[in-house]
């Protein structure tokens, strides 16, 4: 392994794997959210950890036991990719990569990177709506036949912007969800709408009820979380969503 | 573009960086909360337009009749109750088990205000201060 490179370590056995559902703190921790609701709600096991040496010197404490920050979780063929800590922008190149060639090796017919699109007028706005992104057709017919409208025009900074197009370089089928959320607040209801996108696209049945009925918990104890990570998302120029994109390039 | 003066818009960008950065970790308030007065420090963002400057504050499990603001011509104080005592618990080694009922924070605002004018609106949880600003500029005809 290269010092620059980043490896998932399986501390368990894993099979193959048919979806791969990718959430990390970024937007309104919406994809973090939503990822940890999905791991507790199906009671998910941890399958492996993200090692490198660029990663940050962190161990996580839980129950006693320590653990890396970047986690692997899987059951029933569907696993979950998330952090508990801010990605900088340097290491996303090689984090992006890494997911991708991890998913690829377990024959994932499908990635899905979960996240949240900042909107101004979030405040009145009851249930987010969630679009979704993909550079496969087949995978925007999938989109379609889940009522989830595509995001016709706009940018995407981040994590998932480089693992959509690590997919569409490797060939691995992907599709981006992004709810409409709160940019610096924690947003546990465009996290439920992510969730119910999910169910209708990969026939889950991951309930949002109690999600929503901790709503105010989440937001409570990811504060620390959520400033930080609004200080990665200065970094990567994260602003650059909310604006529109130039006309006649 | 020739290359100096793109290696000179990196420099130029690399320094904003850094300056950025720096002026972050210094105000960076941490921790955001304080076990002896069992009060949190809710996150905020200030936004500044020509007339006004706006605040909005996260405040989960708070009431609008629990909230109270004091304002002054460069500083927004936000004091506000929680419904209930949130606890923490086997967290840490110093602060194991520790409760909070409150949210509190100064605010040093960018621009002085008028404080008599300002508005205020609860809504979902979020606070939001309009404060209009005390010099609003100047307008200029065009000849």
């Amino acid at each position: 392994m290269g010092a620059e490179a980043i490896t998932i370590v399986e501390t368990a056995p894993v099979g193959s794997i048919k979806y791969c559902i990718v959430g990390l703190p970024d937007v309104g921790l919406v994809g973090l959210i939503a990822a940890t609701h999905i791991i507790h709600s199906t009671e998910m096991p941890e399958v492996g950890h993200f090692e490198s040496d660029i990663l940050p010197p962190i161990v996580v404490i839980h129950g006693g036991d320590p653990k890396a920050p970047f986690r692997v979780y899987c059951k029933d063929k569907l696993a979950v990719i998330t952090s508990e800590v801010p990605i900088s922008a340097a290491i996303l190149p090689m984090l992006a990569r890494a997911i991708v060639d991890w998913a690829k090796s377990k024959g994932v017919e499908l990635l899905i990177s979960i996240s949240g699109t900042a909107v101004q007028n979030r405040l009145d706005i009851e249930i987010p709506e969630v679009y979704g992104i993909s550079a496969f057709s087949a995978e925007k017919q999938l989109l379609s036949k889940a009522d989830i409208d595509l995001l016709e025009e706009g940018f995407m900074v981040g994590p998932h912007a480089l693992i959509l197009k690590e997919c569409q370089k490797k060939n691995v089928p992907n599709i981006v969800l992004l709810a409409q959320s709160h940019y610096q607040y924690p947003d546990p209801g465009a996290a439920a709408s992510i969730v119910s996108a999910l169910n209708k696209l990969l026939s889950l049945n991951i309930d949002t009820k109690q999600l929503l009925e901790q709503a105010e918990e989440i937001r409570l104890k990811s504060r620390e979380l959520m400033q930080r990570t609004q200080r990665s998302m200065q970094t990567m120029q994260k602003t650059q969503e909310q604006e529109f994109p130039a006309m006649y390039v | 573009m020739a290359w100096w003066r793109r290696k000179m818009f990196e420099q130029i960008e690399a320094l904003e960086r850094e300056i950025g950065e720096a002026f972050e970790e210094f105000f960076y308030e941490r921790p955001m909360w304080d076990i002896k007065t069992g009060r949190i420090k809710p996150l905020t963002y200030v936004t500044e337009a020509e007339d006004k400057i706006v605040v909005t504050a996260d405040l989960p499990f708070v009431r609008k009749e629990n909230i109270k603001l004091n304002v002054s011509e460069d500083t927004l104080e936000i004091e506000a109750a929680m419904e209930r005592c949130v606890r923490f618990e086997r967290w840490g080694t110093v602060q194991r088990s520790c409760e909070f009922k409150s949210f509190h924070r100064i605010i040093k605002l960018p621009s002085e205000v008028v404080p008599e004018e300002a508005k205020a609106k609860f809504k979902c949880g979020i606070l939001t201060i309009d404060l209009p600003k005390k010099v609003k500029g100047y307008k200029i005809e065009i000849e």
